[in-house]
């Protein structure tokens, strides 16, 4: 009779523990995913980048700003995975952070490259991310004195070698090698440099003689140069509109686009597969250079939090006047424009753009993109 | 000039910069006493807190922590034969047989005296070159910089001591290890099996530490004994200030190397110690170099401190960072507002002028401030190996686990260990295997640019010539020099 006491109050006491633990993972499971209350108090944003770069650097600055338009705002923590040239922490992001919204990602251009190359390393895709800030860059091409031109009009005349100095055909220089190929300029790309500086001493060297910088290193160090007469701009490389057309930038209104300098040189408006490919990697390296994502299949209510979030930024002038450096002057996209832009981005890439590019690195910079 | 740089100096010297200046070298002499973490590790902790600070305390903090960071670097380098910091390897050559011999002391009153003059003799180069940067930095174009390179492997046919054969063949195994990882030019990735951990190569301090501090565990838990060898400590501080006074030549002429070296961007600071090593056993008479010659210890850590300063030149006013540390600093004047290139010199001259002065305050309040650890630190020496192998592996694991935060770090420290084990039971030289690592991206980047560029114009590029010859006269002079002596005694016999 003991016995049989015993194992009721056993029994008793499992189910009760039974019950209990089902009760409390159904609850905590309820209010994660139903609950229309926001209430993280701990972002991840992850930089796939090493510490104190431009990309981490930007990371680090939008961390306090998005912060404060989250409900709650909370505490959003950096966490740096360099290596692979930011596949591996973008690939990480996808393959083992937790899908719940608590986990951000920011990209920059040598992210979007490889995954617009289709490289085999590459994990992640933009099918499987929410875009939530955008932020652009601009970029100016510019030349030697010694050339002995005005400016970017004149590059048909051009007799002197030109030479180009850059890092990696398959980093930020491929946009400005599309632009010379679109252009059908003959400069020889001397790539290998270690970055932009070392580029721009080779220039000031004449190691080279037509090079590019992004919008800020440009006003920084060349623009100086150009008022001395030592260097001379040639066309900027645009931006991209919301139609898909190459526009002025609008830190460089004066200063003609590569498609006004085609146009010039040419006599005709840019066509064909190298134009179409130039666009498309423009849009992809600058008008839309650095992206903070979260994973697509996030709960619902947790997008819609942050992507509120991203739309106060436009409106907080606070933030626009504290970001004037970081963001050289171009601010943020609309969380709904950054979307729609990605969105166009995915839509417009076919296959023959593919094609065609991957033909011109193996081609013309010895780079199979299908062993990498 | 000068009035501006006493205000800047009065700048400085407000006590909450002081303070954060104080926190900055704490820091660095924490980071620099732990092996493995180096300036870069230390940069990237204080990197979030500097967002939006007043620029000169932001700068006070960051340059107060990298100044010292080759102070402090030098403790694991003698005492236990570990780099504290890829920058102090060169320092275990003559540091570690001293502290075997019980002469830590000695060794480490020495070192940090010269890293203090080094660092200050930084600082004024950093002063004096302000003027005149610009020609100098666009004065070395990519031959000349491939040349260089080569210069700097050169010094591995120095180091090799009793066997050049050994050496070579050590500096070509560097320069292979080196080779693994995306290529410079091309994108194209070397020996990387398909693991996307080895696409960027592997990161200097995973070799360093594996090369010298791997042995070192293994010896300790097989000798069972302390790293001093009788057991006992001679104190010797003063003795170690007495050498270095005694070599002021030496101690000037490494830390003008060491500056130099700093500020030629891309040549990549980590081997100036081993040039100035180098340097330092190919002038010195009567040398006893490798095997406990304070001399030994004198050179390299006169030269460490003194890179910094020059590291600042091209990183402030070309915004070309001359080293890792370098490179995360310049993000760090972006969160406070700021952007390296020619204004520095101009309307942000009185940012630039309080650097100056806080490399040389902080590099002499942190070598006093080690001097008087020397005492209690300088007692790890007599902790038998077994008791001490523990802490030292966790240390080292995480010193090589900061590098990319990957498990790949792990296998790549024990692999690369082994090696660097192998080597010490065959008795190869293991400077010159790091010394071919660390140039062999520079060296095949300038090379290929040079050809790229230039065809085969560039051979006869005067200053190219130049380099040439001393690179022969230095590789050759000794075998000539000996040749010469073993005749002349010869002829007495």
């Amino acid at each position: 009779m003991k016995k049989m006491y015993t194992l009721t109050l056993t029994i008793m006491l499992c189910l009760f523990l039974v019950g209990c633990n089902n009760f409390s993972f159904i609850s905590s499971n309820s209010a994660s995913s139903e609950s229309q209350e926001y209430d993280e108090d701990l972002l991840t944003m992850v930089v796939p980048y090493g510490s104190g770069g431009g990309t981490d650097v930007f990371a680090r600055f939008m961390t306090g700003p998005l912060s404060k338009h989250i409900k709650n705002s909370p505490n959003i923590q950096a966490e740096n995975i360099p290596g692979g040239g930011s596949i591996t922490g973008a690939n990480e992001y996808i393959t083992s952070y937790e899908r719940d919204g608590t986990n951000l990602l920011t990209t920059s251009a040598s992210t979007h490259i490889p995954y617009l190359l289709g490289q085999s390393s590459v994990k992640y895709s933009f099918e499987e991310l929410t875009p939530l800030v955008g932020a652009p860059t601009g970029g100016v091409v510019y030349g030697s004195k010694e050339l002995g031109i005005e400016d970017g009009f004149d590059l048909g005349k051009v007799e002197e070698k030109l030479y180009y100095a850059g890092m990696s055909p398959t980093g930020l220089d491929l946009t400005t090698l599309l632009s010379f190929e679109v252009l059908e300029l003959d400069a020889k790309a001397v790539l290998g440099y270690e970055g932009r500086g070392p580029a721009r001493v080779a220039f000031e060297q004449g190691e080279s003689n037509i090079d590019f910088q992004t919008t800020s290193a440009y006003k920084q160090n060349i623009e100086p140069k150009v008022e001395e007469g030592e260097a001379v701009p040639l066309y900027s490389l645009g931006q991209i509109d919301e139609n898909g057309e190459v526009v002025r930038d609008p830190q460089f209104p004066n200063l003609p686009t590569i498609k006004e300098a085609y146009e010039e040189i040419h006599g005709k408006k840019p066509q064909g597969q190298a134009w179409e490919t130039y666009k498309h990697f423009l849009n992809a390296t600058y008008t839309l250079q650095k992206v903070i994502w979260v994973h697509k299949d996030a709960p619902e209510n947790t997008k819609e939090e942050l992507k509120k979030a991203a739309n106060a930024l436009i409106e907080d002038e606070q933030f626009q006047e504290e970001s004037s450096a970081i963001l050289e002057d171009y601010g943020t996209y609309s969380q709904d424009e950054i979307e729609r832009r990605i969105n166009n981005m995915e839509k417009n890439i076919s296959e023959d753009t593919l094609e065609w590019v991957r033909e011109f690195l193996l081609e013309e910079h010895g780079v199979d993109v299908s062993k990498l | 000039m000068f009035e501006s740089a006493i205000e800047a100096l009065s700048m400085v010297l407000d006590p909450s910069r002081i303070l954060f200046m104080c926190l900055g070298i704490g820091l660095g002499i924490v980071v620099g006493l732990l092996p493995g973490l180096s300036g870069t590790v230390g940069m990237s902790l204080l990197l979030p807190f500097v967002f939006g600070m007043d620029p000169f305390v932001g700068m006070a903090l960051l340059i107060g922590m990298v100044a010292v960071v080759h102070t402090g670097d030098t403790f694991p380098s003698i005492l236990l034969g570990i780099p504290g910091s890829s920058g102090s390897q060169a320092t275990i050559m003559d540091g570690y047989p001293l502290s075997r011999k019980g002469e830590a002391s000695r060794a480490m009153g020495a070192a940090l005296f010269c890293s203090m003059i080094g660092g200050i003799v930084g600082g004024i180069a950093l002063y004096l070159t302000i003027p005149i940067a610009k020609p100098l930095i666009t004065s070395f174009t990519s031959p000349e910089l491939f040349m260089l390179t080569m210069l700097g492997l050169s010094m591995a046919g120095l180091l090799a001591g009793e066997s050049p054969s050994k050496g070579v063949l050590a500096g070509l195994m560097g320069l292979l290890i080196g080779s693994i990882g995306s290529a410079p030019a091309i994108t194209e990735y070397r020996y990387t099996f398909d693991f996307l951990y080895l696409s960027n190569g592997l990161s200097l301090p995973v070799v360093a530490l594996a090369i010298f501090a791997f042995p070192v565990i293994i010896t300790m838990l097989t000798s069972k004994e302390s790293v001093a060898e009788s057991g006992q400590l001679n104190s010797g501080v003063r003795t170690g200030i007495g050498d270095a006074l005694k070599n002021k030549f030496l101690v000037v002429r490494s830390a003008v190397l060491g500056s130099v070296i700093g500020f030629i961007p891309g040549l990549g600071g980590s081997v100036v110690d081993w040039l100035a090593y180098g340097a330092g056993k190919k002038t010195v008479k009567h040398n006893t170099f490798g095997q406990g010659d304070v001399r030994g210890v004198i050179a390299p850590e006169s030269a460490n401190n003194a890179k910094e300063g020059g590291a600042l030149i091209p990183t402030l006013l070309f915004g070309i960072p001359g080293s890792g540390t370098t490179a995360i600093l310049l993000g760090g004047l972006i969160l406070m507002g700021l952007e390296a290139g020619p204004r520095m010199l101009t309307t942000d001259l009185s940012l630039t002028l309080s650097i100056v002065w806080t490399l040389v305050l902080a590099n002499i309040v942190g070598a006093i401030l080690c001097m008087t650890l020397i005492k209690p630190i300088a007692r790890l020496s007599v902790i038998p190996g077994e008791k001490l192998v523990p802490f030292l592996v966790i240390l080292l694991l995480i010193g090589a686990y900061q590098s990319n935060y990957s498990w790949g770090d792990i296998v790549a420290f024990l692999v690369i260990g082994l090696l660097g084990y192998v080597m010490t039971i065959l008795e190869w030289p293991r400077p010159p295997l790091l010394i071919g690592f660390v140039l062999a991206i520079s060296a095949e980047r300038y090379y290929w640019i040079s050809i790229e560029r230039y065809g085969w114009e560039w051979l006869g590029n005067p200053i190219v010539i130049a380099i040439a010859i001393l690179i022969a006269v230095l590789l050759t002079g000794g075998t000539i020099m000996k040749r010469i002596s073993n005749g002349l005694q010869k002829e007495g016999v």
